[in-house]
Order: C-alpha cells, then sequence, then structure tokens
C-alpha cells in the first residue's frame, strides 16, 4: 500500500515540532515547571499533544507496522498509560527537576509514548476501550483533584503546599470539562459525536481520515 | 489481502513487552511501591543505607566554630530551620523541645540535638540565641548553628535531601523532619517531625548495634 504524505501530515508533522520546541525551549521550559500546577496541567499534556501530532501525522506511514505490532491499538495503549501513570507519581515529577536524565526521559517519553501513541492507537481501539479510556480519565483527574486539593502534606518537595492545592482544584475543573465535552455533543446528535463511534477501519486512508476526526476528541 | 484479526501474536508480545517495561519502571521508581513522594523515598533510601554526611562547618550560637567530625562518638538528632519561620519551624522548634527534654530524662551524655539553619544571612548567632531562648535550649545538649559557606551548606542540604523553596511570604517551605546522625557521622534514620517517641527509641536500639 503506498502511503504518500500529504499536505495535512506535513502540517501536523509542522505543528507538533513547533509545539515540541517551543514547550522544550529553557526559557518556556523553566516558567511552566516553576509551579506544579502549570507542570503537570500545561507541560505535560502539551508534551504529549506535540507527540499526538507527530503521531496523526505518521499514521499513515506506520499503518502497516501498527496493524500487525499495535492490532486494535492495546499494546500502544498500555504503553501510553503506562508510562502516563509513571509521570503522575509525585516523586518522578520532583526528579525530573533535579536530575537531568530523569527530565530527558520526561522530555522524551511524554511526547513519544504518551502522545504519539495514543494518536496511532485510539483510530484502531474498539467503542468499549474509548468509553473505559474516557471514564478512566475523568475519574482519575477528578480523583488526584480532590486528593491535592485535601491532602494535609506536600507531596512534592519541589512544590508549595498552595500550589498543589490549586492544582488540585484545576484538575476538578478539567475533569468536569471533559466530562461536558465528551457527552455534550450527545445531546444535540452533532454528526462528529455519531460518528466517533468507530466501524474497524477498512483502509489505511480510512485510518487516517478517522485520527483527523478524532483529533478532536 | 488477509483479513486482519483482532488480535495477532506480534501484538500480543508488543503488549506483554509494554507491560513488563512499563511495570518495571513504576515498580523501580517507587522502590517496589514502598515510596511514591520524593520525601518518603529519601527515608527509605537513608534507611537502607546510611548516607555519611559531608565535612561542614558549623558556626554555633554561642560563637564557637565545630565540624560535624567534632560530634563523631554522639549520635545527634539534627533538624534544618530558619528562625523567622512563622509556621512549621515552630511545630519542629516544639518537637525538638520535647525531645530535650526526653533526652535529659534517659540521662545519657551521648545523645545531642542540633539545629542547622539554611538561612545563615539572617540567622546569625545573635538570631539563633533568641530562637534558643523561645524554645529553652540547653545549649549544652542542644546546639543551634548556621552554616556560613554556601557550598559546604548546598552539599550538606542535598546530602540531607532538604530541598528549600521560597514560599509566597518572603520565606521558606521545606522538608522537616528529625534526623539521626549516628555515632559514625551517618544520616541513619529520618523520622516523622512530630514523632519524638520513635525518634528516641530508634537512637537507642540504633546505638545499640
Amino acid at each position: 500500500m503506498a502511503s504518500q504524505v500529504t499536505a495535512a501530515d506535513r502540517a501536523y508533522l509542522a505543528a507538533g515540532a513547533i509545539l515540541y520546541l517551543a514547550l522544550t525551549s529553557p526559557p518556556v521550559l523553566r516558567l511552566l515547571e516553576s509551579r506544579m500546577t502549570t507542570h503537570m496541567t500545561v507541560l505535560l499534556p502539551g508534551l504529549a499533544l506535540a507527540g499526538y501530532f507527530c503521531g496523526l501525522a505518521l499514521g499513515a506511514l506506520l499503518a502497516r507496522v501498527n496493524r500487525s505490532w499495535n492490532a486494535g491499538g492495546i499494546p500502544g495503549l498500555v504503553a501510553a498509560l503506562l508510562t502516563a501513570a509513571f509521570w503522575m507519581l509525585p516523586r518522578a515529577l520532583d526528579e525530573s527537576l533535579r536530575n537531568p536524565s530523569m527530565e530527558l526521559a520526561k522530555l522524551i517519553s511524554m511526547p513519544l509514548l504518551v502522545g504519539a501513541l495514543l494518536a496511532i492507537s485510539w483510530p484502531a481501539l474498539g467503542p468499549i476501550w474509548r468509553g473505559v479510556l474516557k471514564a478512566q480519565l475523568i475519574s482519575m483527574l477528578a480523583a488526584l483533584g480532590w486528593l491535592y486539593s485535601a491532602a494535609p502534606v506536600r507531596l512534592c518537595t519541589s512544590y508549595l503546599q498552595s500550589d498543589q492545592q490549586q492544582l488540585g482544584r484545576a484538575l476538578c475543573m478539567l475533569a468536569g470539562a471533559l466530562a461536558l465535552a465528551w457527552a455534550l455533543p450527545w445531546f444535540f446528535g452533532s454528526n462528529s459525536a455519531a460518528e466517533s463511534s468507530p466501524q474497524q477501519p477498512k483502509r489505511a486512508r480510512n485510518v487516517r481520515c478517522q485520527a483527523r476526526l478524532h483529533g478532536r476528541y | 489481502m488477509r483479513r486482519r484479526r483482532l488480535i495477532s501474536s506480534r501484538s500480543i508480545v508488543t503488549t506483554l513487552l509494554a507491560v513488563a517495561l512499563g511495570g518495571m519502571a513504576l515498580w523501580t521508581e517507587t522502590d517496589g511501591l514502598r515510596a511514591l513522594t520524593a520525601e518518603s523515598a529519601r527515608r527509605l533510601a537513608v534507611a537502607d543505607a546510611p548516607v555519611v554526611v559531608p565535612p561542614t562547618h558549623l558556626e554555633l550560637a554561642t560563637g564557637e566554630i565545630i565540624t560535624f567530625a567534632d560530634l563523631a562518638g554522639d549520635t545527634v538528632f539534627v533538624d534544618f530551620i530558619y528562625t523567622r519561620c512563622p509556621t512549621l519551624c515552630v511545630a519542629l522548634g516544639t518537637s525538638f523541645a520535647r525531645l530535650q527534654a526526653a533526652v535529659r530524662q534517659t540521662g545519657r551524655d551521648d545523645l545531642r540535638l542540633l539545629s542547622i539553619s539554611f538561612d545563615p544571612e539572617y540567622d546569625t548567632p545573635e538570631a539563633l540565641r533568641a530562637y534558643g531562648e523561645a524554645y529553652g535550649v540547653d545549649m549544652r545538649l542542644w546546639s543551634l548553628a548556621r552554616i556560613t559557606d554556601g557550598a559546604e551548606l548546598k552539599r550538606l542540604l542535598t546530602a540531607f535531601g532538604i530541598v528549600v523553596i521560597p514560599d509566597e511570604f518572603g520565606g521558606f517551605t521545606h522538608n522537616a523532619a528529625i534526623h539521626l546522625v549516628d555515632r559514625q557521622g551517618r544520616l541513619a534514620r529520618i523520622y516523622d517531625q512530630n514523632d519524638v517517641d520513635a525518634a528516641l527509641t530508634g537512637a537507642e536500639t540504633w546505638q545499640a548495634k
């Protein structure tokens, strides 16, 4: 199957690269890491998003490998979730601030193992997995949010308690916003919501279209 | 084209690989699920392998200058403070005052207390003496000190795993605890700041070894 790189692919690749370079430029990185709230709600998701864009761009090229080594998107999903779980550890977050090799691991694994893997795995995931994933994400954000806003001790030695509480509130709001964003379209019968319940993609082209579609979710 | 199966043997391999590598990373990073935060990790690391305290000059509230080597032979409870601290150090100072009373009660002369300020500019020997008066410090038992050499201070804080960050009120936030330095000058145990009993029992059992 001859896969060609389209203009849209190039645009995604450029967007991913620009976002990545912007986030990892030393002044921006230092600014985002100076607060626990921006570290976890801007830097980590931003890195994943940069990788996600690159994953969308490369999805068609990787389609064949993806189908045999990442059937149903499950291996990619598992790797992405475990990597994300790793960077949810307060200890890992702390160490990335003090240990350059941990910082490097963070800057590489968030885009590649979380963002890009999700981008190439998501189109192949069945509706049940998608639902589980969304429900899981919302409940995890809400639980972490509640924990951070209520915990009497600091979980990171590098950040203030007030920062931790602010992050907690931000995570709760994020959980609420995601729940609304995913639930609302169903009430208005919009096409995009209906189409996001997937049929198994038949062709690579189809995979790519779906990837585009789900980029919005 | 061959019909695509939902699960391929290759995908089983990659799934298992992802689970194994991811699980290993999580297991290693949490010391086998024993430490999820940097603070618990530092306590665990010290308990597993005592850390030799780097040679450091301490300027005491009495004006005397000593090094950690001068304390060898004694078991020392160490905490880190800054005297204008309004919150955490009050609790820490109070537990050290309780510790002082408990140590006095044991009647042993090989147990000492040492409070080290990480704010040498403000915490002059005079400021330390004022702190000492506020907490009823018996200077023969409980030494108050500052470290004037910036590099030495940084090295000591790193060795102890103390992270000091400026807070929004012009002061500092830092991880507070009772640190036990053994007779050989090694950081051997770290206790919760209000767990005076555990620290005292720990000192006695550690010394017995």
